[in-house]
């Protein structure tokens, strides 16, 4: 018999006590109850991965629903690239080969940049990728999209501040 | 983002005022614009405080993120794809939305929440610092918002319900063909105005609600309800958790921003600076000689320049710039 670890315990704990509500309010989420279930397993093995001190939390609930709620939208995020790329890819003229690697890992590049481009507007991501990826001034941006230098910087400011925000805040 | 961690460790947090000048100047460096000068400065501010640099550096990490990954970009596949992503943002919203209304994000370290950022993105309307801005909800009800405020809408076929989050707003209601009442919820309190102008203003500052009737009245409470206070024009009353103290004269002055001027009648200049200091990124201050002079005037909150000239004009002061970002009026 091994000697469980007092965090194995709390852990342990928090999982008799709140899976059960955990997996309720993920299915509010979800459609399928399986993902709701699948979820939740997760969510317990990101915790169990953090090993963050949990008799210190003094909201368990909450720190649960944040770990599930990163996770919810991780998958929301990876459906919405997936769902874009295959639209994309059907509106290619011809059709284009590519191993099942390769897209993985393409798909996968483009979950992690649409994670910094988080909660950026169209116009404001066609913006900032304009600058960032192919290096245009605000000026060249501008008049690419008619728009006045001072609206681009701003967009600018707005788009670096999502990103900080989302990575270090 | 999975692939690449930003660990933090125990390093001491970059306080905001700095965070928001690392924002100005990262966003003016990106402009491909950047005149000799200006890298001059910018190279001082880096090298002024060490907040700065490492600031700064988080920006830089940021952009290299994405630069780094251009070439895996660079194809039209990818890039359209990015481009034509649409992360369900609202669910996204709703869920944050959710958990702050329930309480469960409380002021816990892990999460991210509190910060005004964060909690501006999941605002139906904001304001960042200086910035004020004007709508007309589907009701025919203008709002103005004070710099830095988060504001939330909602109408159902009950009623019509705007919470303010944090900073000032001023109301001018339209009556509704349906006949739904407007409501404001700040965090103490509940506003409900009977024909009406009138603003409310909610600091993070422990002193509570604030209202301000022009016209009209309204009938304020606790938010949890309790008897209401009737509050008539040109009346204002504080409202902290537990009580709706007594109404006192109005001081209109307070309500200029929405015209967007300060109104100073023979103001320290302390309290001034404090007032001023609301739309400003950065540190705005007074050295203590000059702290009791009193200004009596009305000073254009979109140009900050001007307004340090008036002043030095009218007083004996003299405006020192450290940077952009920090001002000190100081005795000529």
């Amino acid at each position: 018999m091994t000697n469980h670890s007092s965090f194995e315990k709390d852990v342990e704990h928090l999982y008799l006590e709140h899976s059960g509500w955990l997996k309720n309010w993920l299915r509010k989420r979800l459609h399928e109850t399986a993902d709701a279930d699948d979820l939740a397993q997760d969510t317990f093995v990101r915790i169990i991965g953090a090993r963050r001190p949990i008799n210190e939390l003094r909201q368990p609930l909450a720190y649960l629903a944040t770990i599930a709620n990163s996770l919810l939208i991780n998958r929301w995020r990876r459906q919405a690239v997936e769902r874009a790329y295959q639209q994309v890819l059907a509106e290619q003229p011809q059709a284009m080969e590519m191993s099942p690697e390769d897209k993985y890992l393409l798909i996968e590049t483009l979950v992690e940049v649409d994670e910094l481009l988080h909660g950026m507007p169209a116009g404001m991501r066609e913006i900032f990728l304009l600058s960032q990826l192919d290096g245009l001034t605000y000026k060249q941006i501008g008049s690419q999209l008619g728009m006045s230098v001072d609206k681009v910087q701003k967009s600018m400011s707005k788009a670096f501040a999502l990103c900080y925000a989302s990575q270090f805040e | 983002m999975n692939a690449m961690p930003v660990h933090e460790g125990q390093e001491t947090p970059i306080p905001e005022s700095v965070r928001d000048q690392a924002l100005a100047w990262f966003t003016l460096a990106q402009s491909g614009e950047i005149s000799p000068q200006q890298q001059e400065q910018l190279q001082r501010w880096r090298e002024s405080d060490p907040h700065h640099e490492r600031a700064w550096q988080r920006f830089n990490t940021l952009a290299q993120q994405l630069q780094r990954r251009s070439h895996q970009l660079s194809s039209p596949l990818a890039r359209q794809t990015l481009q034509q992503t649409r992360t369900p943002d609202r669910d996204r919203r709703q869920v944050l939305k959710i958990l702050l209304g329930a309480g469960l994000l409380g002021s816990t370290a892990w999460q991210a929440s509190d910060s005004f950022w964060v909690q501006s993105a999941l605002a139906d309307y904001h304001t960042a610092t200086g910035e004020r801005s004007h709508h007309t909800l589907a009701d025919g009800t203008q709002i103005w918002l004070n710099t830095r405020t988060l504001l939330d809408v909602q109408f159902d076929a009950t009623e019509r319900r705007l919470t303010l989050r944090q900073g000032e707003i001023d109301v001018l209601t339209a009556s509704d063909p349906a006949g739904r009442p407007l409501l404001v919820y700040t965090a103490e309190a509940r506003l409900q105005p009977l024909g009406t102008r009138f603003t409310v203003r909610r600091e993070d500052d422990g002193r509570g609600t604030l209202v301000a009737v022009s016209s009209g009245r309204v009938a304020a409470r606790l938010k949890d309800g309790g008897e209401a206070s009737v509050i008539q024009a040109s009346s204002q009353a504080w409202i902290s958790s537990s009580r709706v103290y007594p109404a006192q004269p109005a001081n209109l002055a307070d309500t200029a921003w929405v015209d967007g001027f300060i109104v100073a009648e023979r103001m320290r200049l302390a309290d001034f600076v404090q007032a001023l200091s609301r739309y400003l990124p950065g540190v705005l201050r007074c050295d203590p000689a000059v702290a009791g002079l009193r200004l009596t005037g009305s000073y254009p909150l979109n140009d900050t320049e001007q307004i340090f000239t008036m002043l030095e004009q009218s007083l004996p002061v003299a405006v020192q710039r450290r940077t952009r970002y920090w001002v000190t009026f100081v005795a000529r």
